[in-house]
């Protein structure tokens, strides 16, 4: 048969050739496995144009693997002993919604998960709250994942006993202790950090903790000083409301330009009457950005800081 | 000018558009899925694509041109599967792969004669054989051009073929 001849072979179209169909059929199961989710969010018009042609061909998969998405969860214990429910798991096993993963002292697993992964270390306890194609939640009850997602912004998400994290990026850490402290450790993209209407925007190379009855504190640099550390502290989780104000003082005093996330995140989160003081210091430590607006940030008003994150160095928020 | 779809994902993606990313890895996960699948056991493909696609989002900003976006992520896949079997844990394919039950045989054995086929007809076969991309779409998808395509296509069936005869497949 000459190379003009394979026309079925090419592009799937003049007379079928049989061969090259048996091998299709054959080898059908070893395909990429993912269906793509449809967007979180809608997309500008030009690409859903060029992409409505794939879409329309696309939807009778998805429609026909609605559902499936919780099937598409599997642990894999490594080494050492897990279970998940009642049993105990060597090897892998799936996981469905509702059910508890447990891993003992010494053990490691790995959950594959539509769209992602999750190194799990010994003594963790996470259940699978949700698993649908635009929404997959786990709530981690103790110990450390390492997770790789590679879903839209907003699609994977981890309750903790003292806050949630919304998956803006791909690859963190994320340790809770017993008590239900713990700490967030972004690695590459971007998480926020959520607890009853306080929220950090913790991006590449940051750290957040989060502490039980508190929520998440204001991320930071592992690397930035003690004494802004130290400070950081004190304000996020103070013993007591009054020792706040002091605090702040402290924070922005110790701050230099390598900590103009944290300070970015204290204008978000600080009370009213102290964003001022925290937004001129931010100003004072890196140039402010084209279009940056005081009033609209001291205001809280949704998008005025949005020209800030790329101003300090890390890039825009995802779905901002 | 107006860019072609992909290269404004990939613009997108490169100023930090989770969403767009998110786009690519659907559209280019087939491919990687499918140069993975002719280079490493099956068991490893799914972990190793998650890991392609994070290098290629660690990596994307240095990527200067958007429209070379699919063989630069074909390279990415290549590297890593060969990462991968430099890495003490990487042996050769037969010691990997478990033994197949009964009904995989034959397809097992297909997939033996493709992975012993040379690199670009491994690729290319796999491509289309496996996950049913048609020969455009390996050519947009990886950046070889419709001729290079045609002839991998042509002579990898070819050779397949005749390697499947051997063992009357």
């Amino acid at each position: 048969m000459s190379e003009r001849e394979d026309s079925y072979l090419w592009d799937k179209s003049g007379p079928v050739d049989p061969e090259v169909e048996r091998l299709e059929m054959l080898l059908a199961p070893y395909r990429c496995p993912e269906v793509p989710p449809l967007p979180a969010s809608p997309r500008p018009l030009r690409i859903w144009l060029y992409a409505g042609a794939a879409i329309a061909a696309a939807l009778g998969v998805v429609w026909f693997t609605m559902g499936r998405a919780s099937d598409n969860w599997t642990v894999a214990v490594l080494s050492g002993e897990a279970r998940l429910g009642s049993r105990t798991v060597s090897g892998s096993a799936r996981m469905t919604t509702g059910q508890v993963f447990e891993t003992e002292a010494g053990a490691q697993a790995q959950i594959r998960m539509p769209r992602g992964r999750l190194e799990v270390e010994p003594e963790t306890a996470l259940r699978l709250v949700e698993s649908e194609r635009n929404t997959q939640r786990i709530s981690l009850l103790r110990g450390t994942i390492h997770a790789r997602v590679m879903a839209p912004p907003r699609v994977f998400i981890v309750d903790t006993p003292s806050a949630v994290a919304t998956d803006l990026g791909c690859a963190y850490t994320l340790h809770i202790d017993p008590s239900g402290d713990g700490m967030l450790r972004v690695t590459h993209g971007w998480i926020e950090f959520e607890w009853k209407g306080r929220d950090s925007l913790v991006p590449t190379g940051a750290v957040a903790v989060t502490k039980a009855g508190a929520g998440p504190g204001t991320p930071f640099f592992e690397d930035t000083s003690d004494a802004f550390k130290t400070a950081l502290a004190a304000y996020d989780f103070p013993a007591w409301a009054e020792q706040r104000p002091r605090a702040l003082e402290a924070v922005l005093s110790a701050a230099g330009p390598h900590d103009a996330v944290s300070l970015l995140n204290l204008v978000r989160n600080a009370p009213g009457d102290a964003r001022g003081a925290v937004y001129d210091r931010l100003a004072g430590l890196v140039t402010p950005p084209a279009g940056a607006n005081r009033d609209a940030a001291i205001a809280g008003e949704p998008h005025a800081l949005d020209a800030w994150w790329p101003a300090v160095g890390i890039g825009r928020v995802p779905g901002r | 000018m107006t860019l072609p779809p992909d290269d404004e994902l990939v613009i997108a993606a490169q100023n930090g558009d989770r969403e767009a990313f998110s786009r690519l890895y659907a559209d280019f996960a087939p491919m990687v899925h499918g140069i993975l699948l002719a280079r490493v056991p099956r068991d490893e493909v799914d972990d190793l694509l998650q890991d392609v696609f994070l290098t290629a989002m660690r990596r994307l900003s240095s990527l200067r041109d958007p429209r070379a976006f699919g063989a630069w992520l074909a390279t990415v896949t290549r590297n890593r599967a060969n990462d991968y079997h430099r890495a003490p844990h990487g042996t050769k394919l037969p010691e990997q792969i478990p033994e197949p039950r009964p009904v995989e045989n034959e397809a097992w054995f297909v997939l033996q004669a493709i992975r012993n086929l040379p690199d670009a007809y491994q690729d290319t076969l796999m491509l289309r054989l496996v996950e049913g991309m048609s020969g455009p779409e390996i050519s947009a998808r990886t950046g070889l051009t419709e001729g290079s395509v045609r002839v991998n296509l042509h002579r990898g069936m070819a050779m397949l073929r005749e390697a499947l005869a051997k063992k009357a497949v």
